[in-house]
């Protein structure tokens, strides 16, 4: 999977007064000239706090959403190219996992016609042998006996069993990329570890890539083997997990893990300064952060830095480091 | 301020060229030509046709100019208050037919609505604030079941009782035939005395709903945070009844009365027939037993022209009692 | 399936006046179906008694203008009113249920036409314009029908609609998208049975509406004189002067049995919306 300056602008509705005024419409950039590579057997994390643009780049890579400028790639394609056609079939090799495990579940469909949905669109099997296919994918998320969610509705499932049945819809067409977009984080605590475990198996049975969205930064060090950290809309630092997080350079990235909790109540757990203060977000002047970076400078006001590459498969996009 | 009315004014003119442009459309996507229901229904009062007769008949009533001519001539009739002439109540003019009957519509509506809503507002209230008791829940199975109620029947109901049986009321008709009046409250009197049963009728048909909407709007206003204020306040249960939570309420209650005055008038067809009384309502359905075409249409473009205006004098006193609106300018 | 039609049984059976509405039809319903072993007599045949006798042991409602029996004509004349008036609502319900959901979904230049289309219908009077209507089409049963699907359709078409707005932001929808599946399929299979518990309740309410109209449209003579229905009952009633004879059982009954049958769908609506609100609301 690469993605080449991926974009996406949402342009607001002007109201009458300010067409008459002639105004620019505002746009949120909620990704903008975004560019990174996900490689075979990879766990890329992604990690930005809400309103970083995440949940949009997950769509985008999936073309759930139309970009407005850059490209994607998927096993060498182009895939923003392809026809409707064309796409469908794509979409059997990388699939999605959502948030909300009750929402990402019809209400009024059984388990068993859920799991079906996936291979009646594909056209794949015969009844019979879908029927015994379902069987074995609940297995494989640990819903055993299998038969007796099959008759099961989504409300009479527990957080945890729906979310590995999200999974299992995802898996049921043999993708070999998957998207998770903050899987465990509307789950309890105790189940996260089983859904993070039951991740992790699966992608060692299945073969497969994935990228894993989350706000926790913790969550990420677990899972992930390389993160991508977003602010509103860009990549600010790329890197290995470990490198990442014991040496973080960009200034956000820094306060992200400072805010990570540690089970220890006598170490006192400080926001460098400006953390939390407000930001307008229509305004693209300069580099994005300055409004809460606590090292800005009259450059970062002035204009945006890029994403540079540094040596050891790491990157960031701040003036420190030119 | 004026900008919005404009804005709104422009608005509901559109709507009314429309609704203008689908009435005309109607009766000529039916199969058929209007001359032959002309023609139809002349045979009933004349007892011959010709084909000479019917092209006279389509050239009096400029049936065979092309369809954009008829148009243009329909909006520009309309619009200078020409609505046609009467079939039935040949040569009469549609316009002056309908101008001579909508006052007693409009006499047993108003007084109605007045009743109605005046009732329905303090009823409303009590029941939104003990909420769940006796009254609310007698009011909303009420409201469902006047919902369910024809009102020609409750009509013929009260008429048996109360002017066949009980002869308080007249039979029927807004004045007594032939009566010679000595003073202008003799007239009055005895128009109020033919009102009082449709007006009643009306009454008892549209209150519940009017308490139900009230109660309604009263328990949206109820639940909103400066109510909870003016209770942690320590203010008495009925002066924040009164003062903050009824203020509030009367905005959207008026509104809703002046709309819902636009479907009292075409509703009241069925009061009106089974009392005789001489209303549009009862012209309509003359017009429908007399096949008076012009007639018909002529009551649906001015019923839909009271709906429209009803609408449009709602949003000014909406906008006027709302501050907010006033303040705010054109948005 | 079944379970969740038992389990919604359970939450209807809860609210009184649901249950009495359902009663109430059950009731009318009996009545239309078993018509021709309940009635004492044929419905149309006149002067079988003199007319305008009152209530008595032969004739439990009397007779009417022509000598014919009323208690017969009101069994047979259920047929209509249920019959016209859950056709007519199911017409216009599935008429706006089609509107709603391509405005919905579909979003956009279409959404904006098809609700300015809505708007427009829902301000010219309904009255006025069905007896237009009835004019050109000519006395007929059927009237309230098609006027139904002509008029009827932008309540169902209105709630329809936000249903599927808000629906449509559903993550199993996109869920659906990401597995591949077509708009067509997203719409009938996921969207639509989603909005069953409306369609359901909007056939309901516009049934009590269907038959006042029906009962309404007959009493001014713009029914079927084939066919007996309560409203034409009334209309004969009072063109024959009945009120002036003092013959209430030729107007009185049959206007009850409208009121009660309109009475029954209403509380049977009202029973329905307290199933569809807390399922709605709770998860």
């Amino acid at each position: 999977m690469e993605v080449v300056h991926l974009s996406k602008y949402f342009i607001m509705r002007r109201g009458l007064l300010q067409y008459l005024r002639r105004e620019e419409p505002k746009c949120i950039r909620a990704v903008d000239d975004v560019s990174f590579k996900i490689d075979k057997g990879e766990i890329v994390g992604l990690v930005g706090e809400s309103g970083s643009g995440k949940t949009t780049l997950a769509r985008l890579i999936l073309r759930l959403l139309e970009p407005t400028s850059g490209k994607i790639f998927f096993e060498g394609q182009d895939i923003l190219s392809l026809s409707n056609d064309e796409m469908k079939e794509i979409r059997k090799k990388m699939q999605i996992v959502f948030q909300d495990p009750y929402g990402a579940l019809n209400p009024r469909m059984t388990i068993q016609k859920i799991l079906e949905e996936p291979l009646e669109v594909h056209s794949l099997y015969s009844p019979k042998e879908r029927i015994d296919i379902i069987k074995k994918m609940l297995k494989s998320v640990g819903l055993n006996p299998p038969e007796l969610f099959l008759d099961k509705y989504p409300h009479e499932l527990s957080g945890g069993q729906r979310q590995r049945v999200v999974i299992s819809r995802a898996l049921i067409l043999n993708p070999s990329f998957m998207v998770m977009d903050e899987p465990v984080s509307l789950l309890d605590a105790t189940v996260r570890t089983q859904i993070l475990d039951l991740i992790l198996r699966l992608k060692e049975e299945f073969n497969l890539t994935y990228l894993f969205i989350t706000h926790d930064l913790a969550l990420a060090r677990y899972i992930c083997n390389r993160i991508l950290v977003m602010y509103r809309g860009r990549i600010v630092e790329m890197g290995e997990t470990e490198q990442l997080i014991s040496e973080p350079l960009h200034p956000y990235t820094k306060m992200l893990i400072s805010a990570v909790p540690v089970p220890n109540p006598s170490i006192k757990i400080s926001l460098p300064p400006r953390a939390s203060e407000f930001v307008d977000v229509f305004t693209y002047q300069g580099c994005r952060f300055c409004a809460r970076c606590p090292e800005a400078t009259q450059l970062c006001q002035r204009e945006e830095p890029p994403l540079i590459s540094l040596e050891g498969g790491r990157s960031v996009a701040c003036w420190k480091y030119k | 301020m004026i900008g919005y009315l404009i804005k709104k004014l422009i608005q509901y003119f559109i709507v009314f060229f429309i609704i203008l442009v689908v009435i005309f459309a109607l009766p000529r996507l039916m199969p058929g030509n209007p001359a032959d229901y002309l023609i139809s229904s002349t045979t009933l009062t004349i007892g011959e046709t010709s084909e000479i007769l019917r092209m006279q008949l389509i050239e009096r009533f400029g049936l065979n100019k092309s369809v954009t001519e008829q148009f243009m001539l329909f909006i520009a009739n309309t619009f200078s208050g020409y609505l046609g002439v009467s079939w039935r109540y040949f040569p009469k003019e549609v316009f002056t037919l309908i101008m001579e009957r909508l006052p007693w519509t409009m006499l047993i509506v108003v007084l109605s609505r007045i009743i109605s809503l005046f009732l329905g507002y303090f009823v409303g209230i009590i029941a939104a604030w003990k909420r769940g008791g006796k009254m609310d829940i007698t009011l909303q199975t009420l409201g469902l079941v006047s919902m369910s109620l024809p009102s020609f029947w409750v009509a013929l109901v009260l008429l048996t009782i109360f002017a066949f049986y009980i002869p308080i009321f007249p039979l029927g008709g807004a004045l007594e035939a032939g009566k010679i009046y000595k003073s202008i409250w003799d007239f009055i009197s005895d128009a109020l005395y033919h009102a009082a049963l449709p007006v009643i009728t009306l009454s008892i048909v549209t209150f519940f709903l009017d308490a139900l909407i009230m109660r309604n709007t009263m328990l949206e206003i109820l639940g909103e945070d400066f109510i909870l204020t003016a209770e942690a306040k320590g203010l008495k249960d009925r002066t924040i009844m009164i003062n903050h939570a009824a203020r509030n309420a009367v905005l959207p209650f008026i509104t809703g009365a002046l709309m819902s005055f636009g479907l009292l008038v075409t509703g009241a067809i069925f009061v009106e027939t089974a009392f005789s009384y001489p209303g549009i309502g009862m012209l309509l359905a003359e017009s429908f037993f007399s096949r008076d075409f012009p007639t018909a249409q002529g009551i649906l473009i001015i019923t839909s022209l009271i709906f429209i205006v009803s609408n449009f004098l709602a949003d000014i006193i909406y906008m006027w009692l709302d501050p907010r609106i006033r303040l705010m300018g054109s948005r | 399936m079944l379970r969740s039609i038992s389990s919604s049984w359970k939450q209807f059976s809860k609210s009184k006046l649901g249950i009495v509405g359902l009663v109430i039809i059950l009731i009318f319903v009996f009545m239309a179906v078993a018509a021709p072993i309940l009635s004492p007599y044929d419905p149309q045949a006149s002067f079988i008694a003199p007319m305008f006798t009152p209530p008595n042991s032969k004739h439990l409602l009397g007779t009417d203008d022509v000598g014919r029996d009323v208690l017969s004509q009101i069994i047979y004349g259920s047929r209509i009113s249920i019959m016209v008036g859950l056709l007519a609502a199911a017409v216009g319900t599935l008429l706006g249920t089609i509107i709603g959901l391509v405005s919905g979904y579909f979003g956009g230049i279409v959404d904006d036409i098809l609700m300015r289309i809505t708007d427009i219908f829902l301000i010219i009077p309904f009255i006025p314009l069905a007896i237009m209507f009835a004019l050109y089409v000519g006395p007929n049963i059927w009237n309230v029908v098609l006027i139904f699907g002509f008029l009827g359709w932008p309540p169902a078409a209105r709630q329809i609609r936000s249903l599927t707005l808000s629906l449509k932001e559903a993550q199993f929808i996109e869920a659906a998208r990401a597995i591949g599946a077509g708009n067509l399929r997203i719409v009938f299979r996921h969207i639509l049975p989603n909005t069953t518990g409306v369609i359901i309740a909007n056939v309901v309410s516009r049934t009590v509406f269907a038959i006042l109209a029906e009962a309404g449209l007959a009493f001014l003579g713009a029914s079927d004189p084939r066919n007996i229905s309560w409203g034409m009952m009334i209309f004969y009633a009072m063109r024959s002067g009945a009120i002036l004879y003092g013959a209430w059982w030729t107007y009185i009954p049959a206007g009850f049995c409208v009121a009660l049958l309109a009475c029954g769908f209403a509380f049977l609506g009202h029973g329905i919306t307290l199933v569809l609100n807390p399922r709605l609301r709770g998860r």
